[in-house]
């Protein structure tokens, strides 16, 4: 069951949410099919170390991040430019506390485009942690585990991933003319 | 009465905390956990409809089959020669090196295990096909495929009339053959020509053949369906994730 077979069997059903995760990490591009096929190339190659009757899914995620993290630092060492995007810049504070009155409405305002994007200009840390936790609906424990820190750090991360992320929309929401009351 | 700190409200979100008291009578954390739940909510909602496209899904299939076919090659016995005086013995040593590559030619697909190498063999041809369908080797135009293939194994393949839309060379049991893929009506086909014959690629006769031109030979290796007749000296071998019936189809309209 641990060869190329296995692996297809046990792996491949989780395609659909390893590539979500990659277009949350790259946004919707080629970048995230390439994400996606480099985490099951190297998922693959590693199959014999997988566990079978544990969690396939969290396994590729993890894989996933290290995938992110080496070809980050491969970008480094080759001396290439990294873009400056918001995963390199501080992030800038939340201008004001406000509440959305009605922020489920407000909410569908947006398109799934916008929220996507609106996501990606979280720091890559906390936008992967937000998607963990909110869109596969891992528990804290197990994105603590495929993230490598400690359960506390998912809560404050998650917790200010939301914040950033409510400042994001409110710019848009600003720019569409559409805001929640302040208070 | 303090206010619910962001550790709890996260609790709360994860459902793995009840709900304080205090969030009844405190419209602000009421208010603030609604949000926070219409927010996850949303970014649950712009991710639902994204789903892997059928290239993606293929791209990786192909690594899976080239996988395959590499631990079973790892897995086939190795012939390892006998070591002579090299003054004395080199001429009856090549003649020996000879013999043996022509006996385990012949022997290659008797074994089932190698037999099962052959099938996945095919099976990843097929995915590599479908890697590279977008970019092909050549145009679409059967006449120029046939003339691409002809000049890179040295032989004119029997193609369909119509329906090809890409060709390539592949490796095949150690040696280079044609290929080419056909558009079938509901997925695309790859149509291999290999040397070897069904029989010896493990496939046997198919029931109904009524309708047949030729006698068409039936397997299943994976996720694909495989057939193939003989045209000559050489075995047509279809292969997709379609029905034996569009392979058969496929097949029967090639013009030799």
């Amino acid at each position: 069951m641990q060869g190329p077979e296995g692996f297809e069997q046990i792996a491949l059903p989780h395609l659909d949410s390893v590539y979500r995760a990659a277009v949350a990490l790259c946004g919707r591009s080629d970048d995230a099919e390439d994400l996606t096929q480099a985490t099951f190339a190297r998922a693959l190659e590693r199959f014999h170390t997988f566990a079978v009757g544990t969690n396939c899914k969290a396994w590729l995620f993890q894989i996933m991040r290290n995938v992110r993290i080496d070809h980050f630092r491969h970008r480094k060492v080759a001396g290439n430019s990294v873009p400056l995007d918001e995963e390199l810049l501080p992030t800038e504070a939340p201008a004001e506390q406000t509440v959305w009155s009605n922020a489920e409405d407000l909410l569908e305002n947006f398109s799934d485009e916008q929220i996507i994007r609106a996501l990606k200009r979280l720091p890559e840390d906390q936008r992967l942690t937000l998607f963990l936790v909110d869109v596969e609906q891992l528990s804290q424990q197990e994105v603590a585990d495929i993230t490598g820190v400690a359960v506390g750090t998912v809560k404050s991360r998650t917790s200010r991933a939301r914040d950033e992320l409510k400042s994001h929309l409110l710019s848009y929401a600003k720019e569409l003319g559409f805001t929640g009351r302040n208070r | 009465m303090s206010h619910l700190t962001q550790e709890q409200f996260e609790e709360i979100l994860q459902g793995a905390g009840r709900v304080p008291e205090h969030v009844d009578q405190c419209p602000d954390c009421r208010a603030r956990l609604e949000e926070k739940r219409a927010l996850a909510r949303r970014v649950r909602g712009a991710f639902s409809a994204i789903q892997a496209g059928p290239d993606l899904m293929n791209r990786i299939r192909a690594d899976i089959a080239a996988e395959q076919a590499v631990t079973i090659a790892r897995a086939r016995p190795r012939i390892i020669p006998l070591r002579f005086h090299r003054h004395i013995w080199s001429a009856f040593a090549a003649a020996a090196v000879i013999l043996i590559a022509v006996a385990s030619v012949t022997f290659y697909i008797s074994t089932g295990s190698q037999i099962k190498a052959a099938q996945t063999e095919l099976v990843g041809i097929h995915h590599a096909n479908l890697s590279s369908l977008a970019q092909p080797a050549a145009g679409h135009d059967v006449n120029e495929l046939g003339t691409f293939v002809q000049n890179k194994v040295g032989s004119k393949p029997a193609m369909p009339c119509t329906g090809a839309c890409g060709c390539s060379v592949r490796e095949f049991c150690g040696r280079q053959v044609a290929s080419y893929v056909v558009k079938g009506p509901n997925a695309p086909v790859s149509v291999i020509v290999v040397p070897q014959s069904p029989k010896a690629l493990g496939m046997t006769p198919a029931k109904d053949e009524a309708a047949a031109k030729r006698t068409v030979w039936q397997a299943a290796c994976g996720n694909c369906n495989m057939a193939s007749v003989r045209i000559g000296e050489y075995s047509y071998c279809a292969v997709g994730q379609v029905t034996q019936k569009e392979l058969a189809g496929v097949l029967n309209a090639l013009s030799e």
